[in-house]
């Protein structure tokens, strides 16, 4: 792995930055690996995403030039990673619809009862299958408000928007959620 | 709305309101495990082959360079040929007397220079002697001997060389990509070959140890596994991972093949029983999962599960 030990980078008002990818994989892969988690969903394979992400970084390490925070930084890469590939998911879903369909992440045993297990899992898909059908603006400012427990100011600055606008988003994403949950029930009925 | 994190939905108390139903639902989705140091190490060991990878994506590229020029230009004479085949024939030219060909030395010259040599970039030493050396005798060339014909080895042995390159990179040396780029080989020149279902396996293997479980079990719905031996293994991944895709059926049925009559008491009967036990539960089979579960606790009473099993029969 690359490393570029030594090499720092100071941002107006911002502590030097270590360059080294190995020291920025120790520190944050955990979690860059569960943004990519709650932002790609229960079928996301997010062994295969940090990996893909942190060949981003690699790549674009040197045109880092800390005006954002690290975390900012590697936040909207990991952003950028986990669309594309649920763009390109869609797209792959399209043409082998059936195969998709049958086929989900496989969850390792986890220290819980079959039953809770299951029911973990069943709401996690439901959760994903509503934040699916909204727009990505929204989508991402509910996971990052509600799963991952991010304030507002902390979402608009890790995705370059104004606060107003996050809470505007997230006010939104909220009401079509809960119109897609009551369509989630009223399906299964 | 109240802007701060005491308004979050997933902290909010179960009233019935449809907020704090959206919160719970929420609230399960959000406890996703954390991944282990173990898959973190493997991802960087991952990144750190592939940021070696460029020199093979050059040789890959390049491989595919000299194919398509390969083909295009057997396509081109191909083309040209059956162009020749039926075009109008002209006819014959007169028969001319062969020009005389020019002398050999003349020949040279009207090439050209073909090559100059190099600019010196330092003058050489003066020569030490001034007297020319007679030039060497020139000894007659030796009579070129035929090699004698190296064995051709057996397309099965090419085979099972190619596919034992291919089982120790995944086994010995733990490089699932290398491994899966010999089995593609493999299957590019021995795709009908006797050990093509060993390859198979070999691949299932691989992939699942990338974590690539869709299309590891896409290749093991295909699969003819038997539970005994090393189908053991790929039987048990091949029922989890069509029970993690809600395939309950599907599952149970390779489950059942696992745990009937001479089942060793190892850890792929314990998954076995663990996961046909979540399977029934799926199925609202409650009595079945937890029949399964007090047979595991009988034979596992310290096993993996054993805590979750406890808890579930209430134990």
């Amino acid at each position: 792995m690359q490393v570029l030990a030594n090499r720092n980078v100071v941002g107006p008002g911002q502590p030097p930055v270590p360059l080294d990818l190995d020291e920025i994989y120790r520190v944050h892969a955990p979690t860059v690996a569960r943004w990519v988690g709650r932002l790609g969903g229960p079928r996301a394979d997010v062994d295969d995403l940090v990996h893909e992400v942190f060949l981003v970084v690699d790549r674009q390490l040197p045109e880092f030039r800390g005006d954002a925070k690290l975390t900012t930084w590697l936040y909207r890469i990991a952003e950028r990673v986990v669309r594309g590939r649920r763009r390109k998911d869609r797209i792959r879903g399209w043409l082998t619809r059936t195969r998709r369909a049958d086929v989900e992440r496989s969850v390792s045993p986890a220290p819980l009862t079959p039953i809770e297990e299951l029911e973990r899992r069943r709401a996690s898909q439901t959760v994903y299958r509503i934040l699916d059908r909204m727009p990505d603006r929204y989508r991402e400012v509910l996971i990052l408000f509600e799963l991952e427990g991010t304030s507002g100011e902390e979402i608009a600055a890790m995705t370059g928007r104004k606060l107003a606008t996050v809470w505007v988003h997230l006010h939104r994403a909220r009401r079509r959620f809960l119109e897609e949950m009551d369509r989630e029930t009223g399906e299964h009925r | 709305m109240k802007r701060g994190s005491a308004d979050r939905w997933v902290r909010r108390t179960d009233d019935g309101s449809p907020e704090s139903r959206a919160g719970a639902l929420l609230r399960q989705a959000a406890a996703t495990d954390a991944p282990s140091a173990d898959r973190l190490a493997a991802i960087r060991r991952r990144l750190r082959r592939a940021r070696r990878a460029p020199q093979r994506h050059w040789a890959v590229r390049v491989a595919i360079a000299a194919v398509l020029l390969l083909s295009g230009g057997a396509l081109t004479a191909a083309g040209q040929r059956y162009f020749h085949l039926f075009r109008p024939r002209k006819p014959a030219p007169e028969v001319r007397a062969p020009a005389p060909s020019p002398a050999p030395h003349a020949r040279v010259a009207a090439r050209g220079p073909r090559l100059t040599p190099p600019p010196e970039l330092e003058p050489r030493p003066p020569e030490p002697e001034t007297t020319p050396r007679p030039p060497p005798p020139i000894a007659p060339r030796p009579e070129r001997v035929a090699a004698p014909p190296r064995p051709v080895a057996s397309p099965l042995a090419q085979e099972s060389e190619l596919l034992a390159r291919a089982l120790q990179k995944l086994r010995r040396d733990a490089d699932a990509p290398g491994a899966l780029a010999l089995l593609d080989a493999h299957d590019a020149r021995f795709a009908t070959g006797p050990l093509a279902p060993e390859a198979t396996r070999a691949r299932i293997e691989a992939l699942l140890k990338l974590h690539r479980n869709v299309e590891a079990l896409a290749l093991l719905d295909g699969a003819a596994l038997a539970p005994s031996g090393g189908g053991r293994d790929l039987l048990i991944a091949r029922a989890e991972l069509r029970s993690a895709a809600g395939r309950c059926a599907a599952a149970v049925a390779d489950l059942d093949r696992l745990l009937a009559a001479d089942r060793p008491l190892d850890s792929i009967t314990e998954r076995a029983f663990w996961g046909r036990a979540a399977c029934r539960a799926a199925s609202s089979d409650a009595a079945g999962a937890r029949s399964d579960l007090r047979e595991y606790l009988a034979l596992f009473p310290e096993g993996r599960f054993a805590g979750g099993a406890r808890a579930a029969v209430g134990q």
